[in-house]
């Protein structure tokens, strides 16, 4: 998958970048420290954001384990499924997104053990939705369609109460950096989205899975 | 008669556990608010034994149900085979007659999907044979699942103290009452 | 069918897209080509159902069915086959489902800088392995022995495969274990005594009772199937007496209430004992030919016993005690429910052997619908395949006569050395005050000290004495803060085993029904993991095999299944021996009546009845001849019989 060269897609399309958006997705996926620094230094680049001087990276490990890892409760867990309002991973959230990594012809390593909901997987897809669409070709509008659900119906629904959680915690500068510009992106797509959108999809069919 | 399905809540035999309101929760995963089965311990006048004895609660398939009566778009409909009372969520328009108009409380408003629902008898698992989950779970066998047509009523309660008398409606649901054992206090 | 709601589907649009062939194009780094078929994802109504066993140290033990779908537990319920569970599980249960995918589970093993520190650090489990194998060797090398490793695990997780911690723990060596019971031991060594064994009757005959006396337990809480039967032997015609010093649920299902002061269980039943006597109302044909001791106890009865002592003993008048006794004589059959509240007494272990007394008397021992019911570990009787496991060559460990940990059989090995052992009842003190050498490394698992053992506050000052804890757990304990490393452990879902009850006679097996969430492993996964760590660190240092295929090890836990493989690791004991030593209690170690013979005898309200009676018949007066049942309802193998159907199948 590293051999994809970056350089015909469009970085205007998203703010911080193709590259911010990889940043974001390997800060969430990052197991150690020097994980840590390699993207948030990433982000601060792409998103033109400071990072301090001075940053003790081992404390930002400690810090970032305490919100999103473990082994203690998580003030902010990085799964959608969190976020219902009886949160159980592998809920209808982590399948649908399972859902739409399948049509991808894509799955999380190892499915069934690292809920597919990761904030790390959605981003990921993400990055791969956003390629086919400047792509062009004849994946691209439905490669569109499915980046428009990914943000609008999916992650608009939990990324900002994840992004609150994490706000209310005193998290280290560069925890804040990833999540002001996770904010900032979001903000962006959804925007650009508005825009571009010409009709709302209307809720038709509601009951149709029910039972 | 004709069949009426009805759960048959035997306060003698419920310890009050709520695994039959769980086990409908488990089931079904009603969004937070929404409960279909809750168990409510009976006031000290009724029962002398603070928390010591129990009804068990859900909706009671009436046999004139005001759920029915009140709904504006037929989002109601009560089985012909078994009694069972239905709403059809996908019908309702959320306007919430019914639940103001049911006595008992049985239908609750989804918020989530802005429409009204309620305890469904499990009917898909009756058309399929199997108990209603929470009767199915239930330990102590005190909640149990009785066809009014065929039920020999002996100490059957159908307005047990506490319980809304509402004979116009003619709710299904039978209360076997608790009992209180002699106290020998040291 | 259950989960609601899914929004995806609810979209038109989405529903014919697939982006057939774009996965290799994609620029993405996490998500990998999905091998499985790219088509319609959902197939409402197909579940795949698993066999589950509740793993809890409870009564009931419940037979769980669980319903799964794209890999995703949907709903649980109690499995119909067992027909003591019945379809039902309890409200713990029911949230089984919510345990497994709580977004607050230990996922990865983790390592903390400083104890209480909360400074966290992701590891993977090769490093997590590779910190635990080079202390384990550092305290080796530094003590020539491993008795500086200790172990205190107990009834967190009660599928037998979960013995492979001890397994894993003999298989380095020899080392320091807490043993004991916090649990039931006295009453353990009463029945014993009383009935040369602790075998209860199968609590669904319970039903055939003619009087019940639950005494000092509270089956409404804590055994809520077994309610099932006393409430229909009520209905049949059964009074049930309840006697609590609490109001219990279940005391208010009885027809009698009494709340006596407490730990003066035992007075009450001397006093119905004397008055049973005084009436005639012994069961002489029972004494004469299975009692021994019975004219000492008489006369101990009559020298030292009164019901006015009784009731003044208890606070339950005399007038009460004389009813209730005379009904209990009459009544045919008769049985008494024993708590396992009333023996956690100074006078635990005599107040068991009254009750025991006045069963017996009556003629109640060894009855369908009678019984002096306490407990049973009769379908204990595994191979124990993962626990035993033999010390790599030239282990040495403790000398000298060594309490017996549970399940330790390597007595059979006749080696010289030994584990030491320390009491699970003092677990702070011990790790003070243990020397030559310290105990300097922990491992903990099923189990939370912090919220189970005594001295909280001592504990803190002797977990700071080690120089490193290794938790294994599902969820953050406050022994996990209290430790360097924690190893993400899997829940009834995630692994394979089979668990039984030390109440009914069922079996349950447990399947696995998902992936293992996150990072976590079976303690099985756990043991070889190490040895495959300790192995190449320093060959020959763990016998514990290095590859586990867990459901070929649950296997190995049944006599068929353990032929191949279970000699070599055992030693001279024969399989037979094995099996039926782990079904004898006393040979299990699970009471501590060698070391302290006198716990259970010398604290009682005056002195110990002294009556007895020969290990159960079977089989008495002509009527009951057929009854399978007796004080022996089943024997482990046709226990075994009983649940090979869902094993099989």
């Amino acid at each position: 998958m590293s051999n994809v060269s970056y350089s015909d897609m469009k970085p205007h399309q998203i703010s911080g970048g193709i590259r911010g958006l990889q940043f974001l997705r390997d800060f969430f996926a990052a197991q150690d420290a020097d994980g840590i620094r390699a993207a948030s230094e990433g982000i601060s680049r792409e998103f033109g954001s400071q990072l301090p001087d001075v940053v003790d990276w081992l404390e930002v490990e400690y810090d970032f384990n305490r919100l999103f890892v473990g082994p203690a409760a998580l003030p902010a867990p990085p799964y959608a499924s969190a976020y219902e309002d009886d949160p159980t991973l592998m809920s209808p959230r982590t399948l649908e997104v399972r859902n739409l990594y399948r049509r991808m012809g894509l799955a999380t390593p190892d499915q069934g053990s690292i809920p597919d909901d990761h904030i790390s997987f959605e981003l990921d897809a993400l990055l791969g939705l956003v390629a086919l669409e400047n792509a062009g070709g004849p994946n691209a509008p439905d490669a569109s369609a499915m980046r428009e659900w990914l943000v609008l119906n999916h992650m608009s629904q939990w990324v900002p109460r994840f992004i609150t959680a994490v706000t209310e915690e005193d998290a280290s500068a560069p925890v804040l950096l990833a999540i002001r510009s996770l904010e900032r992106w979001l903000d962006a797509e959804r925007d650009r989205l508005a825009d571009t959108q010409t009709e709302q999809s209307g809720e038709e069919d509601v009951h149709d899975q029910k039972r | 008669m004709k069949k009426q399905y009805a759960f048959r809540v035997d306060a003698e035999k419920c310890i009050g556990c709520f695994t039959c309101a769980m086990a409908c929760k488990s089931y079904y995963q009603q969004v937070e608010g929404v409960i279909w089965r809750q168990v409510y311990p009976l006031k000290e006048e009724i029962y002398p034994h603070r928390e010591r004895a129990f009804f068990s609660l859900a909706c009671n398939h009436c046999e004139d149900p005001a759920c029915l009566n009140v709904c504006p778009v037929v989002a109601y409909t009560k089985r012909e085979e078994d009694g069972v009372v239905v709403h059809h969520q996908e019908k309702c328009i959320g306007c919430g007659n019914c639940i103001r108009s049911c006595p008992y409380g049985a239908p609750k408003y989804n918020p989530v999907e802005k429409r009204a629902e309620k305890c469904s008898f499990c009917h898909e698992r009756l058309d399929a044979g199997l108990e209603p989950a929470c009767i199915m779970s239930c330990p102590t066998e005190a909640l149990q699942l009785v066809d009014l047509a065929k039920l020999n009523e002996t100490n059957e309660v159908q307005f047990p103290a506490g319980y809304p008398k509402m004979e116009k409606l003619n709710p299904s649901t039978r209360f076997i009452l608790p009992q209180a054992p002699k106290m020998v206090r040291r | 069918m259950t989960r609601k709601g899914n929004s995806l589907s609810r979209r038109g649009f989405l529903r014919g897209t697939a982006l057939a062939g774009a996965a290799a194009m994609l620029p993405c780094g996490l998500l990998v080509p999905n091998s499985a078929e790219a088509a319609e994802a959902f197939n409402p109504g197909d579940f795949t159902t698993f066999r589950n066993a509740c793993p809890r140290n409870c009564y009931d033990t419940c037979s769980i069915k669980t319903y799964v779908k794209d890999g995703v537990v949907q709903f649980i319920e109690g499995a119909q086959e067992s027909t003591f569970t019945k379809g039902g599980l309890c409200v713990k249960g029911y949230s089984y489902p919510r345990k497994l995918y709580s977004p607050n589970r230990v996922k990865y093993p983790m390592v903390q800088d400083g104890r209480r520190s909360g400074k966290w650090r992701r590891v993977s489990w090769d490093e997590a392995m590779d910190r635990i194998a080079k202390k384990i060797l550092e305290l080796k090398e530094r003590d020539d022995n491993l008795l500086g490793l200790g172990l205190t695990k107990y009834s967190g997780n009660f599928g037998i495969t979960n013995y492979v911690v001890e397994g894993m723990m003999s298989s380095l060596g020899y080392t320091t274990r807490f043993v004991g019971t916090p649990c039931w031991p006295a009453g353990i060594d009463a029945q014993n005594y009383d009935m040369g064994n602790m075998w209860c009757n199968d609590p669904e005959d319970m039903v055939k009772a003619k009087y019940i006396i639950v005494w000092g337990a509270n089956p409404a809480w804590c055994s809520v199937h077994t309610m099932k039967y006393i409430m229909e032997a009520k209905r049949r015609g059964a009074k049930v007496v309840v006697i609590d010093p609490v109001f219990t649920q279940t005391a208010a299902k009885g027809d009698v209430f009494w709340q006596p002061e407490t730990s003066s269980d035992g007075a009450l039943a001397l006093g119905m004992a004397r008055h049973i006597l005084d009436k005639g109302m012994v069961d002489r044909e029972f004494v004469n030919t299975y009692a021994i001791g019975f004219d000492e106890f008489e006369d101990y009865l009559r020298n030292n016993v009164t019901v006015e002592w009784a009731a003044e003993k208890s606070g339950i008048p005399a007038e009460q005690i004389r009813e209730v006794a005379e009904e209990f004589a009459s009544a045919d059959p008769a049985t008494i429910w024993i708590g396992y509240g009333l023996q956690r007494h100074v006078n635990g272990g005599a107040t068991v052997r009254s009750i025991d007394a006045l069963v017996a008397m009556t003629g109640n021992v060894g009855r369908e619908g009678g019984g002096a019911r306490y407990g049973h570990l009769q379908t204990w009787g595994f191979n124990y395949h993962a626990m035993i496991q033999s010390p790599p060559e030239g282990s040495k460990g403790f000398v000298g006569g060594a309490a017996k940990g549970e399940f330790d059989f390597t007595e059979a090995d006749e080696a010289s050395y030994s584990n030491r052992t320390v009491n699970i009842n003092k677990t702070a003190q011990e790790i003070l005050d243990s020397a030559d050498p310290a105990i300097s490394m922990l491992w903990v698992s099923c189990k939370n000290p912090f919220a189970q053992d005594f001295d909280r506050p001592k504990l803190e000052k002797a977990f700071d004495k080690l120089e490193m804890v290794v938790s294994v757990e599902q969820f953050f304990t406050e022994t996990v803060a209290n430790s360097d490393i924690v190893l993400p452990v899997t829940t009834l879902f995630e692994e394979w085993t089979v668990n039984v009850s030390y109440w009914h006679y069922w079996l349950g097996i447990n399947e696995q029904a998902v992936k293992p969430l996150h990072e976590s492993k079976s303690n099985l996964e756990i043991a070889a993991l190490l040895s495959k760590k300790m192995n190449e660190l320093s060959p020959g240092s763990c016998t514990f095999p290095q590859e586990v295929d867990t459901r070929e090890w649950l296997g190995k836990e049944f006599n068929k299944a353990s032929t191949t493989t279970s000699a070599s690791a055992t030693g001279p004991t024969s399989r037979t021996d094995r099996s039926r030593r782990s079904w004898h209690p006393r040979q299990r170690g699970m009471t501590t009546s060698s070391e302290r013979p006198r716990a259970s005898t010398n604290s009682s309200p005056s002195s110990a009845p002294r009556t007895g009676t020969r290990p159960c018949r079977n089989t008495r007066k002509g009527a009951r001849a057929t009854t399978p049942s007796a004080c022996s309802p089943r024997t482990p193998s046709s226990a075994f019989t009983r649940s090979s159907s869902i094993w099989t199948g």
